[in-house]
Formats: C-alpha cells, structure tokens, sequence
C-alpha cells in the first residue's frame, strides 16, 4: 500500500525522528510505501506533495503536539497516535493504516 | 557536520551515583555548566524538567533522552550520563533506565546542528546501539558508535 506521515514532537529534536525513522524501516519490511514528512525545529521537511497525497491509500499522524497543514487529509483515512507508540510497536501502526485504507 | 563536533569525551560521565532523573539531569547540566556550554545550569535544568513534564522521554532498553532547546544554553551540545544503578523513569517499554543522553541546544539553533541531532535520533534506532551505550567501556567508542 502507498501511505503518507506526518511527525512532529513538542521540542522537535529527537522524538519526531525517531518516529519517522520508525514508520520508514516497517514500511519498508513490509513492502509499502511511504512518504514521511516532518515538522520540527527545522521547521517542514520532506513535505508530503499534491502527488504523493493523492496516491495514498491512508494518512499516518504521529505526533505529539497540533501540526501545521491537518486540512490536507480532509476525506482520506487517518490514523492518529503519539510518536512513542511508533517507538514501541510500529507495525501495529502500519497495521491500523493498512486497516483505516481498507475502511475497516 | 558529524555528532563529534556536539559531544566529546568530557562530556560523556560514568558510574554516576544518581538516584533519580533530577539528580542525574542535574549532574549533565553542571558539567556541561563548568564546561561554558550554558549560560545558566539551573535554569537549563528547569527547561529539561519542563519537557519532561510534558512528555517522558524515557525510551527502550534502559535509555532516556531528556533535551531541550533554551536560551539557557551558549552551545549545542549532546551529553551522556552512565548510572551505578538503574533510576525509575515513565519509559515506552517499562523499564528503569541507566543511560542518560542529554540533548542541550540554544533557541536559536537551527540548521547544520539540528541536521545532527536528526541523525542521531535516526541511529538511535537502529539495532545494537542503544545496547552498546550501556556496554562500551571507551568514551571515544561511545562516540563512534552514535556517529554510526
């Protein structure tokens, strides 16, 4: 399945990318795709595109504080949770998406 | 920009006597203090506490990685603090913690530095490093491992 993910933590130093790092290397083992966009004290890197959006069969919020852009994923399945449960258990997460895309 | 030029030997402590999170947080941000990386240990110290608050940064296998960004702080600067023994700590698997990195950058910290501290968030997932933190006896292989 092809996913897109936002991450974000208060301070945006360690946890957002620790979470996408995360979401990154399950999807990948478990042969999805997807686009993971973080916000942090870097401000909005790797922001998910028009293209990459569309494409997606559900959307993956790990965060832990309001991110900037939440309109964009009016209408598509959304998962939502906090960065420490990619950290404890991240195919659980890619599990729920994979079940939010299926609209169970 | 590599993370060896946040952290050097001194900035790693072992066998600290510590018997909770504030006395060892306490510990890191003296040291870092007498080392001129702050402009304000307490205050450094209150900033930490305050994100902690928000959200333990207790993390898997016996490490936390407490940080802040503060105007209490000069210099970016990435310290390691090593228990005598385990410390209770709200963590994601549960389990007390030994292993204290310390993430200090000032507020107006941006760019390359923060490319670093990305990084090093990165390796802290990958395997075997979290366990090597606990193990290495050699400060300098403490940095080589973060650098990956």
């Amino acid at each position: 399945m092809k996913f897109v993910a936002v991450c974000a933590c208060p301070a945006g130093l360690m946890h957002t990318f620790m979470a996408a790092k995360g979401l990154k290397k399950e999807a990948k083992k478990g042969g999805d795709e997807i686009a993971v966009e973080t916000q942090s004290a870097s401000g909005i890197e790797n922001e998910i595109t028009p293209e990459e959006l569309a494409a997606a069969d559900a959307v993956i919020l790990a965060i832990d504080t309001a991110i900037s852009g939440m309109e964009r994923f009016n209408g598509k399945p959304v998962v939502q949770v906090g960065t420490s449960t990619v950290l404890r258990n991240a195919k659980s997460v890619l599990d729920q998406a994979r079940k939010a895309a299926k609209g169970e | 920009m590599k993370i060896s030029e946040l952290m050097s030997e001194e900035d790693i402590l072992f066998d600290l006597p510590c018997s909770d999170k504030n006395e060892v947080i306490k510990a890191l941000t003296e040291n870092l203090a007498a080392h001129g990386h702050l402009v304000s240990a307490q205050e450094c110290l209150e900033d930490v506490l305050k994100r902690e608050a928000e959200i333990s940064t207790g993390l898997v296998g016996g490490i936390a990685i407490p940080h802040t960004r503060s105007r209490a702080v000069k210099e970016s600067r990435v310290s390691i603090g090593r228990l005598t023994n385990v410390i209770p700590w709200e963590t994601i698997d549960g389990s007390a913690v030994q292993v204290v990195i310390l993430i200090t950058v000032p507020e107006s910290c941006q760019g390359e530095h923060l490319k670093i501290l990305a990084a090093l968030a990165e390796r802290l997932m990958e395997e075997g490093v979290c366990e090597g933190l606990h193990t290495i006896t050699e400060k300098h292989k403490i940095i080589e491992l973060l650098e990956g």
